[in-house]
């Protein structure tokens, strides 16, 4: 549990303390911990479960909602990890039965109703008979008459149907009960693939490099619920118009300031990329001389180079000059006239 | 914007370099700038366009720093 609590900690810390109270009522509520804990495995398979069935974000947008509606909890709200929770409980007992608990109980009291003892000690002897079971399918069972018909559903599948008729016929309450949520042919021809021992061997593959897997998943878990806090921008609108009317025409005059050398500057490079052109051109064509063929190839090289370099100043005052003024004239007035306030 | 002016730089140092060498080993090997002039204007009237060039220079000092009339 402490391993696994660790695990949680990319859960909020509500949230956390409620899956481990989950997952201790089911330790509470079953006899044999050894079964459970192999049928669990491992706390970072139990991390990785929940993890998957973990949105943060949707968490703190829910928790934000319940409190301002201020009232209990109803079945919509019910977290996705708690849910995994039950469905790995579940899956451990698979007889456990989900119409249990009346629909019109709370989520929590639904989900511990699940694991409580609520004095029909029957029922816990049930869940104990799944789990052992599902561990040591080939020990006997026990000699109590009521709880023999599921036993033999599960270690034997052929007779299983006339096990079931015969609990759903007996009038005792306790049987009646098993036969409610445990007899049904078309489930029990299922039942001994689910119930078999060879299920949880399936499980335990490569657990070191899902062990890796499940400790990189939660440590990006870790990353992403950091600064999650949602923040909400709201204008000062006085503020806002005097920014406007301030800095709109002060922007526009630097823009055309700077619009002066950015022009200045393409206008020099054209001429420069031009003469350097023509110099390669005549340098190639028109001079006798190899020496003077040196000169001109010499002057166009340095022409075209300076051309480059005006035209990347160019480049450099339409993209950082000029678009750098009115992003940080944007990015002033977002910090001045906007205040950023929690959802 | 950084490694562009790195690039633009390292371009233009190097051509500027390979133009120096090229002018000076033009030169050293017996160039001279008047035949290379009278070649240039017989053939891209260079002399028109050095003219021009100054008479609107002239213009737009006369304008901007010659005193109200």
């Amino acid at each position: 549990m402490a391993e696994l609590g660790r695990l949680l900690t990319f859960m909020s810390e509500e949230d956390r303390q409620e899956a481990l109270t989950l997952y201790a009522k089911m330790f509470d509520d079953v006899t044999d911990e050894q079964a459970l804990l192999q049928a669990l495995l491992s706390p970072t398979r139990q991390a990785v479960i929940i993890a998957r069935a973990y949105d943060a974000n949707a968490r703190k947008l829910q928790a934000r909602a319940k409190s301002r509606r201020d009232e209990g909890e109803d079945e919509e709200d019910t977290p996705d990890f708690v849910l995994a929770i039950l469905h790995v409980y579940e899956e451990c007992v698979p007889l456990l039965p989900e119409e249990e608990v009346t629909e019109e109980d709370s989520v929590m009291a639904n989900q511990f109703s699940l694991f409580e003892d609520d004095g029909q000690p029957t029922e816990e002897s049930v869940y104990e008979e799944t789990f052992v079971l599902h561990e040591t399918p080939e020990v006997p069972s026990q000699p109590d008459e009521g709880e023999e018909a599921l036993p033999e559903e599960e270690a034997a599948p052929a007779p299983e149907g006339e096990a079931a008729a015969e609990t759903a016929e007996d009038s005792d309450e306790v049987d009646a009960f098993i036969a409610n949520f445990s007899i049904q042919d078309n489930e029990i021809a299922e039942a001994p693939a689910k119930s078999t021992p060879l299920v949880l061997e399936e499980r335990r593959v490569d657990s070191v490099d899902e062990e890796e897997e499940v400790r990189a998943l939660v440590e990006d878990l870790l990353d992403e619920s950091e600064g999650d806090v949602v923040l909400v921008r709201k204008p000062r609108v006085v503020l806002l118009v005097l920014f406007v009317l301030l800095a709109l025409p002060l922007t526009l005059l630097a823009v055309g300031l700077l619009l002066i050398p950015t022009l200045l500057s393409l206008v020099l490079a054209a001429v420069m990329i031009a003469a350097g052109c023509a110099g390669l051109i005549a340098a190639f064509g028109g001079f006798p001389v190899l020496a003077d063929i040196l000169v001109v190839l010499g002057c166009a090289i340095i022409a075209l180079a300076l051309g480059l370099l005006l035209l990347w100043l160019f480049i450099w005052f339409v993209g950082t000059a000029i678009g750098g003024l009115i992003r940080g004239v944007i990015r002033l007035g977002g910090s001045w006239c906007y205040k950023e306030v929690a959802a | 914007m950084k490694s562009g002016w790195r690039v633009i730089l390292s371009i233009v140092l190097i051509a500027a370099l390979l133009g120096a060498v090229c002018v000076g080993v033009g030169l050293i090997t017996g160039g001279e700038w008047a035949r290379i002039y009278s070649t240039l204007d017989s053939r891209y009237h260079v002399a028109a366009y050095v003219d021009y060039v100054q008479q609107v220079i002239a213009v737009f000092q006369e304008a901007l720093f010659s005193p109200a009339a």
